[in-house]
């Protein structure tokens, strides 16, 4: 994909986002009738991230027109990308359920594989010292505590 | 306020124990490629819950201080700029390494950083009094006229493009709108989710924004950072600048001092910014223009005072009027706030100690880090080695631990998660992410003093301008925004 088709579609989610922020904004327009209600700023930035969102949209048109080097995301980083995003989302769900230092030991132990830089047993080793050490230091040292879930810790 | 007092606390183990280890931990973060001085600060903000106030706004204050230095030394040494203002050390200071004279280089570099710091602390503390006691008499019209100029400059000398600035700033204002409307009550935006009715915390977004995007990044990128340069010659680490060589940057030190701490006083310049004006301008008023790129010691000397003063300009608007003149004085803002002080000018009425102990503080850290930069200049260099994968991972699990305890529940890690995924696309689409910080810092106010200067006025408009300086400073901002917006028309 082009530089100037990647930024049409982020021109695009822009002017999506700034649609919700409207539809959002209405119904507090509605039920409130102060000079400056609950519905009055997000109907502003909503409408502002329309209108720069439609510039971004030409722009990037126009930048269509013109032959840019077609720029190639390697296959191997748009696959790691997905893959850590994924695990991101597991440790926030797992969290609570698993607790912190299982969660935090498997998600980074993914996180570790997915870099594809460290071999598997050393980021077995280093996911357990930093869930360990960080749950050591918060739970004792700062007194702050952290997820328990199934198994206690 | 009391500076013996101040002396008295500054030497005790725990303040000067902060001032090292921020110092030594900036360094080690600015010297790490992928890392800025933001998100060194962001990750250990979690960290400095439990400690007093004062050591942990002393700690980040050094980590600050330590970090643009750390940066440099990667720059010249390996031709890899640790953050993104240490780019221009590149032009001449590898040039300079590479003739075998790593040593003047970097010594040179602490040198100016050590005069370009202290200058702006002096210049910090002079220029903060004075503002504070002004903005004493500000009502809301001032307030909200100034959170209109500081944006309207966030957004225009946002670096690369100006819509993409206003899109962020815009972006971090509608977060503040997220929760329970403070006048009326109402739910905005919450989804039905009462976990959103507190609103979305300032503090796991700028750790998601700053430090789990550029894990991410450290991550997922498959080219080597760096390109290490195996013949490095760290030995000549030790061959220190000659007196002749200190006198002929002075003039330099001084240009780039000046220059760092005005623009670092200005919301949103940054200090890439300032450095890159400070080398432009020591090579148009050098005798030897052509020396520049091919190893000058004034196009290391200016960028790298420019640099280091923007650390005591950025605090004077955080300070003394609650807007952080950068990303990373943002995050020192986080901190204050996470401790339950409020930056602006009721801080120097109610805390005069926490103001002249960082003042002191940010004196000691220069030295402190100018000491560790002439000593230490063959270790730091080591860790731009650092497996990124391994940096990445860590940062991660710094980040959501850090999350979590701040906010004490799923939800945070949730936000912090979300906001580095969005920082990560962000980067990607070149879309600058500290307007979105500075947004969601001044989101509030914006809106309340908008609104309180209504109802005070009975709904009456007119009254934005009926204050000369509120008037004058949202014609700034409108004047601002419209020259920048036909200089980019014209450059297209």
């Amino acid at each position: 994909m082009t530089k100037a088709g990647r930024e049409l579609i982020a021109a695009c989610c822009v002017v999506i986002f700034g649609g919700i922020i409207v539809a959002g904004a209405i119904p507090l327009l509605k039920t409130h009738t102060e000079s400056v209600g609950p519905g009055y700023l997000p109907l502003i930035y909503g409408a502002a991230i329309i209108f720069l969102g439609g510039a971004l949209i030409v722009r990037a048109g126009l930048s269509l027109r013109h032959a840019a080097p077609v720029e190639h995301i390697r296959p191997v980083t748009l696959l790691r990308t997905i893959l850590l995003f994924v695990t991101l989302v597991v440790y926030a769900v797992l969290l609570e359920r698993l607790g912190y230092l299982l969660s935090t030991w498997l998600s980074l132990f993914i996180c570790f594989c997915v870099s594809g830089k460290v071999r598997v047993v050393r980021s077995i080793a280093y996911a357990l010292i930093f869930a360990m050490a960080s749950y050591a230091l918060f739970t004792r040292v700062l007194t702050i505590a952290l997820p328990k879930g199934l198994i206690g810790f | 306020m009391d500076l013996a007092l101040a002396l008295h606390q500054l030497l005790t183990p725990e303040i000067l124990g902060a001032i090292v280890v921020g110092s030594l931990i900036g360094i080690a973060g600015g010297a790490m490629p992928g890392l800025s001085s933001a998100s060194t600060m962001a990750i250990l903000v979690p960290f400095t819950f439990s400690m007093h106030l004062f050591t942990a706004v002393i700690l980040l204050a050094a980590v600050y201080t330590g970090a643009q230095f750390g940066g440099s030394i990667t720059a010249i040494m390996i031709n890899a700029p640790g953050t993104p203002e240490a780019a221009v050390m590149t032009f001449d200071g590898y040039a300079i390494t590479r003739r075998g004279e790593a040593g003047r280089a970097l010594g040179i570099s602490v040198l100016s950083g050590l005069i370009g710091g202290v200058i702006s602390t002096l210049i910090f503390i002079a220029l903060a009094l004075p503002l504070a006691k002004f903005a004493l008499s500000f009502g809301p019209v001032e307030y909200f006229a100034l959170a209109v100029f500081g944006l309207s400059l966030i957004a225009s000398l946002a670096s690369g493009s100006m819509i993409k600035g206003l899109l962020s700033v815009l972006v971090g204002l509608f977060v503040t709108i997220i929760g329970l409307d403070p006048i009326t009550g109402t739910p905005r935006y919450t989804f039905g989710l009462t976990e959103l009715y507190s609103g979305i915390s300032f503090v796991p977004a700028l750790i998601g924004l700053f430090a789990v995007s550029e894990a991410v990044i450290l991550l997922t990128q498959t080219e080597p950072l760096i390109d290490k340069n195996p013949n490095m010659p760290v030995q000549e680490a030790s061959r220190l600048p000659s007196r002749t060589d200190v006198r002929s940057v002075l003039p330099s030190i001084g240009l780039g001092s000046l220059i760092g701490t005005v623009i670092g006083v200005m919301p949103g310049a940054g200090a890439a910014i300032a450095s890159v004006i400070a080398y432009n301008e020591a090579k148009r008023w050098s005798r030897n223009p052509k020396k520049f790129g091919n190893g000058a010691l004034e196009g290391i000397a200016a960028p790298e005072a420019a640099d280091k003063a923007t650390v005591g300009g950025a605090l004077v608007p955080m300070l003394t009027l609650g807007i952080p003149g950068s990303g990373s004085s943002a995050v020192l803002m986080g901190a204050l706030v996470l401790h339950g002080i409020a930056p602006g000018p009721l801080l120097f009425k109610n805390n005069p100690d926490l103001i002249s102990i960082l003042f002191l503080s940010l004196l000691a850290a220069n030295v402190i880090v100018a000491l560790f930069g002439f000593w230490g200049i063959r270790y730091y260099v080591r860790l731009v080695q650092f497996n990124p994968a391994v940096t990445g991972t860590l940062i991660i699990g710094i980040a959501v631990v850090g999350a979590y305890a701040y906010g004490g529940d799923i939800l945070a890690v949730w936000v912090t998660l979300g906001f580095g995924i969005l920082g990560y696309f962000m980067k990607l689409l070149d879309y600058p992410s500290a307007p979105m910080i500075l947004g969601l810092v001044l989101g509030g106010m914006l809106e309340n003093s908008l609104r309180q200067a209504l109802i005070i006025s009975g709904g009456g408009w007119t009254t934005l301008i009926s204050h000369p300086l509120g008037a004058g400073l949202l014609g700034v901002a409108v004047l601002s925004l419209v020259l920048q917006m036909v200089r980019a028309w014209s450059h297209h």
